[in-house]
């Protein structure tokens, strides 16, 4: 009777044995307590187009941990799998769980924030707008997709020239206004601002001031707000940015204006501030901080401008995108400035086709 | 008439304005020595970045780009020069510096090649920053450390190769997408030469302490149903797949910088796997530099975890050792 049990319990032991040493590592490790599908990300952020710029604000995202989820696409397979590996791979160090990249815009779907830098660069001494037409034809094709898989997203348009290019992707889109901001001047700010500091020896977010408009070659200094601690510049130097300023601050603004160019001219392109710059307001949008950033918007109906362009004003970010404009009291001469601006951006969206 | 600068702001203080705190250097401005500069500053690790290289426009270029981004970071100083003087009092030096193979250059020659680059860089660094750490990621990583501590005539424990850490990075990536956990909640080294010959101690690698080994005897061997050496195989394999799909391999690499750095800056003393003398250690009688658990502090690399290896894990660090000393006995110092 003991010899029968004892044979029992013998066997017992070693079918159990049996079925332990068929369980995976995983399975003998970890039991699972809830199951169901996959919960979708909350803070999703993906980077179309991942040269130079692309990449600088994928790190930029990652380092500064605002997405639970990045995820990037572009046409060049091979480069594409290779950037997503690369960033893989330092994910120990990071915390965003997924990083996952294809050429199909399936992978960018439940996306909160969608930063375009697809499209073509300035070749050394190229201006911005004679970029236009060859990346209308390629946003035509990357819009509608992006919206298809993340209608509730809020697109921020990089690629130059980029005042044109947020107008043409609000128009690709459907999106209303509010969801579809262009990077703006608020990297041409972050240079005045660094420039303007260095003058006078302190930190950049010590010193404010604002360059709004266009970016670039005639983006527009308002030298009335620019001030330390409340105290004026121009209150303290009427001539600040007028051609009798004995002190010529107004170089300080042409140098923000010639830096893409030159560093272009340096080193083939520029990324670093840009990509620093898009992970910036991708901070105020995704926390929903309601901070102010000069950044390009749709302006018709403000400062007299009575065409549908978009330039860089101070806007209000938060989670539904911009949240309101900040106005700016302008001089006549600065108003007149984004007049001619919005102008000649018109003149060159009008002729436009199929948007 | 009183400037602008003057009406706005009045020096008080009567003290010489202190030099940095914790400057990082980095030689060599490309994809690499970038994304550990990118890295480095996005962590706020530093109080001033300094940026060397021979090309002039790439360096001027690079460290304006840096500058414009400054408004959004927290490092007052980013300097850029030909000239070693700018790196003058650095706590950390990375030097990414270097050559890369030819086709058809011989491991020999290019080491050779990459010697001559480190004999005018190293002097240089040490000149102006006597007392920094070296940390040295340009290839192949364990022979380069070897020759800049040669040429430093620092201390070992200044001298530290960026080694293994990526690869153990890399294991622990692959580890946690197999187990869907997170990878700093998965532990496990990779040891001795970067690259090819590097070593995953299987029976290290745990999960809260539990060892995967002992849940599965097989692991790292040909008969484990669940194939878990080819995760160590993906790891060796995953550098030249990278640079086969995008030309090169950055931002991993530069994370990677940014941890050592942020262990020595922070004087965390933290257990990294990176490359350090190993000579009398595991049965090395070379002078050789392999990737070891090491202690990471201000003073640089303070103290090594003697793993408790198996005798054909011993037994690959030998070999790796005989290699690299055959190697290095053939340079011209």
């Amino acid at each position: 009777m003991l010899v029968s049990w004892w044979h029992l319990f013998l066997g017992a032991q070693s079918l159990y044995r049996h079925v332990l040493s068929m369980a995976s590592v995983l399975q003998k490790l970890i039991t699972p307590l809830s199951s169901g599908p996959l919960e979708p990300p909350r803070n999703k952020v993906t980077v179309v187009g991942v040269g130079q710029v692309g990449m600088a604000c994928a790190v930029s995202v990652l380092l500064r941990e605002l997405a639970d989820e990045l995820a990037l696409v572009d046409v060049i397979e091979d480069r594409l799998k290779g950037e997503m590996m690369d960033l893989q791979h330092g994910s120990l160090f990071l915390k965003t769980p997924k990083i996952v990249s294809g050429k199909d815009y399936s992978v960018t779907a439940n996306s909160r924030i969608v930063v375009v830098t697809a499209g073509v660069r300035q070749q050394e001494g190229e201006s911005r707008l004679n970029l236009v037409q060859r990346n209308v034809n390629i946003f035509k094709h990357i819009i509608p997709q992006i919206v298809r898989y993340s209608p509730d997203c809020i697109l921020i348009v990089v690629s130059n020239p980029v005042d044109v290019l947020t107008y043409v992707t609000w128009k690709l889109s459907g999106l209303p206004k509010h969801r579809v901001i262009g990077s703006g001047t608020n990297l041409d700010s972050a240079r005045f601002r660094y420039l303007m500091a260095e003058r006078l020896g302190i930190h950049p977010s010590s010193f404010n001031g604002w360059i709004l408009g266009e970016h670039g070659d005639s983006s527009v200094p308002v030298w009335s707000g620019t001030n330390v601690a409340g105290v004026s510049l121009q209150k303290l130097n009427p001539d600040i940015g007028t051609d009798t300023d004995a002190e010529n601050w107004r170089e300080t603004h042409k140098k923000v204006v010639d830096s893409a160019y030159e560093v272009i001219r340096l080193k083939g392109y520029t990324n670093w501030a840009i990509g620093l710059s898009v992970a910036d307001l991708t901070e105020s949008l995704m926390k929903n901080l309601n901070r102010v950033h000069p950044v390009s918007t749709m302006v018709k109906g403000l400062y007299g401008i009575s065409d549908e362009v978009y330039l860089s004003l101070p806007c209000v970010l938060n989670s539904a995108g911009v949240g309101s404009v900040v106005n700016m009291s302008l001089t006549s001469d600065e108003v007149s400035q984004l007049k001619k601006s919005a102008d000649m951006l018109w003149h060159i969206q009008k002729d436009l086709t199929d948007l | 008439m009183a400037s602008t600068k003057e009406k706005l702001i009045a020096h008080v203080s009567k003290e010489e304005p202190a030099g940095p705190t914790n400057k990082v250097t980095v030689v060599g401005v490309g994809m690499v020595g970038m994304a550990a500069a990118i890295s480095v500053l996005l962590k706020d690790l530093t109080d001033e970045l300094a940026l060397v290289d021979v090309m002039e426009d790439k360096l001027k270029g690079e460290a304006m780009d840096l500058q414009h981004g400054s408004l959004f970071l927290k490092t007052h100083k980013i300097v850029a020069d030909k000239d070693y003087s700018v790196t003058a009092n650095s706590k950390v030096v990375v030097v990414t510096a270097g050559a890369r193979q030819q086709e058809g250059e011989s491991r020999l020659n290019l080491v050779q090649r990459n010697v001559n680059i480190f004999k005018f860089i190293i002097p240089n660094i040490i000149k102006y920053s006597p007392n920094c750490i070296l940390l040295v990621v340009s290839n192949p990583v364990d022979i380069l450390t070897y020759v800049a501590w040669k040429l430093s005539g620092l201390p070992r424990n200044r001298v530290i190769g960026s080694g293994t850490n990526l690869d153990s990075a890399r294991f622990r990536h692959l580890m946690g997408e197999k187990l869907g956990i997170h990878p700093s909640s998965c532990h496990g080294w990779v040891i001795g030469e970067h690259g090819d010959s590097s070593v995953p101690v299987w029976s290290g690698v745990n999960v809260a302490g539990v060892s995967l080994q002992g849940l599965n005897p097989d692991m790292g061997t040909d008969k484990d149903k669940e194939d878990w050496k080819s995760v160590h195989k993906m790891v060796v394999d995953s550098a030249y797949e990278v640079i086969k799909l995008k030309g090169y391999t950055s931002w991993a690499i530069g994370m990677s910088v940014a941890d050592l750095c942020e262990s020595i800056l922070k004087n965390l003393h933290k257990c990294h796997p990176v490359s350090t003398l190993v000579k009398g250690m595991h049965g090395v009688n070379e002078e050789v530099f392999l990737s070891v658990p090491c202690i990471l502090g201000n003073s640089g690399l303070t103290d090594v975890v003697h793993m408790t290896l198996k005798p054909e894990e011993e037994k690959q660090l030998v070999k790796s050792a005989e290699t690299l000393w055959g190697v290095q006995k053939e340079l011209t110092l």
